[in-house]
């Protein structure tokens, strides 16, 4: 098994691109990443065999929960708080703010559903494989098909309404 | 899959990313939360303050244990919370208590963890093992009060989050702090916890057709609907509507529209609450995106919050609380006015820091209306970077009971920097918006307004914006707007009328505005002829804007 240091340092890429990808936010991204580690090695990891997977599912719970955080304004458990806290007199909006992007393909994904998002992530920027997202997810197999399926869809729309991404010389076609 | 997009895939997981983090000052912060975590660990079995005032009374069911308080080793629940994350630190850091008291009624358990106070609000921490909830929007304690030694009554606010991997919920529950830096006796009440979730009801309304209307509603929280503006800039529908409500409490249930086109539910992407002069209507602006066609098929739904479930149960907890040491704890240092300097209304005075947040304190300086030739600036964001880190306060402000501003801003977890002093911070304000005036003598002719419409254009601060003027009846409509997105939109604008101004009938914006710079002015009953109108008031954004701030 490896120590805690060797986990640290054989995955830290993978979590934090996880992060990246799921936020769109350096600082949010560097914070989950962190976060992930601290939750992984406070638990017994002594059955654990496919630790790369176990990683990502951690940093991906994270990532979930800190995206309906976010994006939701209004999170659905607490109604009653949001209902009751003392508004500022002139601003009560709890709007998002767009982080700026230096990664135009980040800035693609970031338009995705969550959880589109996590599957396309999975797959293609932590290289795992389909039985891995769902082990990753905790969903079946069939259900990680259709998530990258509709993900690349929906990708493949938005890079059709801007032909200027595509590579010069490079040919289209379905 | 088009090649284009296969490529882009295949260079995914290997591309490098822009700007990966210092990961040897992340390995050592995971190591100092590890050690921290270990130590709580080993920490001795604290016992219970005891209740010095009268006896408790309990619901049946109830029973009352003690447990080793390792508030780190539940795995960081509360961190979603707002707050959460500071209050668990300030645990820990010993400006708080450990509690973890276990009352158990309904056959459901909750614990109170802990509390952290500062000088302003008092934060419990509780876990609550509910076991197989329903499906839910939205939950609730019907009821939540803390009572203190005085028998003084108050109902907390309530955050709650269910984390199914851990199997419970964590709540975080707020109160306006009394404690000062005494010591205090309270009493938690908690009963039936309540779940909700959104259902339609169809509204007899086209969108296409709605303006004017009024149509009467049957279920929810509304007797009826009435649309009161209606409008369509691109793919944006935006609508506003009041609604006729039955009780006071109608707006908890968040009632509020939807459309349903071709069978698919479309829910805004913009919405405020508009102030309203009747207490028994709620004044709202949606603004949904959706293409033609889908507007053409789509019909309005209202969505309402609805009990769904309850699990019954009294749970009762009585603890001390001790405002001494996070009093002890307070930092408040003076920031220099030279360095600290700038365009905005804010100006910034002391940094505020308390065992659950800090607080960048500042006066706002703004005159009712800007004077010509001036600007009021304001930032909407402002971020402060500690030791290296970016803490983001988010949208609004907060204030003081004297009516004192700040931003605030969630504690980093390692609160145990105490010397904030000496602790290199900025400040970082972006988002800049600005508030003008346009000169008296910038006067537009609206040549002789008739039920066509008819456009003029001029510029304001560069920007191009257009005004497009008709009438209705003896009323006069204009519209103004801009093609440049960084125009912000016209605030107010009046007619000069032989030296007189007259200014349009009054018709709020939402907060941050409806999603377009786009505005509508109603004056009523002008005379005929010619008009002069000046565009007055009106905003503009800098997004580049970035203003950086030595506080230490």
């Amino acid at each position: 098994m490896k120590t805690d240091r060797e986990l640290f340092e054989a995955y830290k890429q993978d979590v934090y691109k996880l992060c990246w990808y799921m936020t769109s936010n350096r600082a949010d991204a560097e914070d989950l990443c962190q976060e992930a580690f601290v939750k992984a090695l406070g638990q017994d990891r002594s059955r654990v065999v496919e630790e790369k997977a176990w990683l990502l599912r951690i940093a991906a719970n994270l990532c979930r929960n800190h995206y309906r955080r976010k994006k939701n304004g209004i999170q659905k458990e607490i109604r009653s708080f949001l209902l009751m806290r003392p508004a500022p007199p002139e601003r009560p909006e709890d709007r998002v703010e767009r982080r700026e992007l230096s990664d135009e393909f980040a800035r693609r994904l970031e338009k995705l559903p969550e959880k589109l998002r996590a599957a396309i992530t999975l797959r293609y920027g932590n290289g795992l494989r389909l039985e891995e997202v769902a082990a990753v997810l905790e969903i079946p197999l069939g259900t990680v098909k259709s998530r990258i399926h509709k993900g690349l869809a929906q990708l493949r729309i938005q890079m059709e309404a801007q032909p200027s991404y595509t590579r010069k010389g490079e040919k289209c076609y379905e | 899959m088009s090649d284009s997009l296969n490529w882009k895939l295949e260079q995914l997981e290997h591309a490098p990313l822009d700007g990966e983090p210092d990961y040897e000052a992340m390995w050592s912060r995971i190591e100092e939360r590890r050690a921290k975590a270990q130590e709580t660990q080993k920490a001795p079995v604290r016992r219970f303050a005891r209740h010095r005032k009268k006896a408790l009374v309990l619901a049946a069911s109830v029973s009352l244990l003690a447990a080793i308080p390792v508030l780190a080793a539940v795995n960081g629940g509360w961190e979603t919370l707002w707050n959460g994350r500071s209050s668990v630190h300030a645990i820990e850091q010993g400006f708080g208590e450990r509690l973890n008291q276990t009352v158990t009624s309904g056959q459901i358990p909750i614990t109170l963890n802990g509390v952290a106070t500062d000088d302003r609000q008092m934060n419990l921490l509780l876990t609550v093992d509910a076991g197989t909830l329903p499906a839910y929007d939205a939950i609730e304690f019907e009821k939540r009060v803390l009572t203190d030694a005085k028998n003084k009554a108050e109902t907390v606010q309530m955050q709650l989050r269910n984390d199914p991997a851990q199997g419970r919920m964590f709540g975080l529950a707020s109160v306006q702090n009394k404690l000062g830096k005494a010591k205090q006796s309270f009493r938690l009440d908690l009963e039936n916890l309540v779940f909700y979730q959104y259902r339609g009801t169809p509204v007899d309304l086209s969108p296409l057709k709605a303006l004017g209307k009024r149509t009467a509603l049957a279920g929810g929280p509304a007797a009826s609907i009435e649309v009161t503006s209606a409008v369509r800039e691109g793919n944006v529908y935006s609508v506003r509507y009041k609604l006729h409500v039955k009780d006071d409490d109608a707006w908890k249930a968040n009632p509020h529209l939807t459309l349903v086109s071709g069978g698919q539910t479309i829910r805004e992407t913009y919405a405020a609450v508009l102030p309203s002069e009747d207490p028994n209507v709620i004044l709202r602006q949606s603004n949904f995106e959706l293409s033609d066609a889908e507007l053409q098929q789509a019909r309005f739904e209202l969505s309402a919050l609805v009990e769904t479930g309850r699990k019954e149960g009294a749970w009762h907890f009585a603890f001390d609380a001790d405002g001494k040491k996070a009093a002890q704890a307070m930092y408040v240092g003076k920031l220099d006015p030279a360095a600290v300097a700038n365009d905005s209304i804010m100006a910034f005075t002391n940094l505020v820091v308390t065992p659950l947040e800090i607080r960048l304190m500042y006066d706002e300086v703004r005159n009712s209306f800007p004077k010509e030739g001036t600007a009021l600036v304001d930032y909407t964001s402002v971020k402060l970077l500690v030791d290296g880190r970016e803490l983001d306060s988010g949208s609004g402000f907060w204030m003081t009971e004297d009516g004192g501003r700040y931003r605030r801003f969630e504690l980093p977890e390692w609160y145990e920097q105490k010397d904030w002093g000496q602790l290199p911070m900025k400040a970082i304000l972006s988002g800049k918006k600005v508030q003008e005036r346009a000169p008296e003598d910038h006067l537009l002719t609206l040549a002789r307004p008739s039920a066509d419409k008819q456009t003029v254009t001029t510029e304001l601060h560069g920007f191009p914006v257009t005004f497009t003027y008709y009438k209705e009846g003896s009323d006069l409509l204009v519209e103004s707007s801009s093609s440049d997105p960084s125009f912000g939109g016209i605030t107010q604008s009046y007619l000069n009328i032989g030296g007189e101004r007259m200014y349009a009938e009054l018709n709020p914006t939402p907060p941050g505005g409806n999603g377009t710079n786009r505005k509508t002015e109603r004056y009523i009953n002008v005379p005929s002829g010619d008009l002069k109108l000046n565009p007055f008031l009106f905003v503009w954004f800098d997004p580049d804007a970035k203003v950086e701030l030595n506080l230490r």
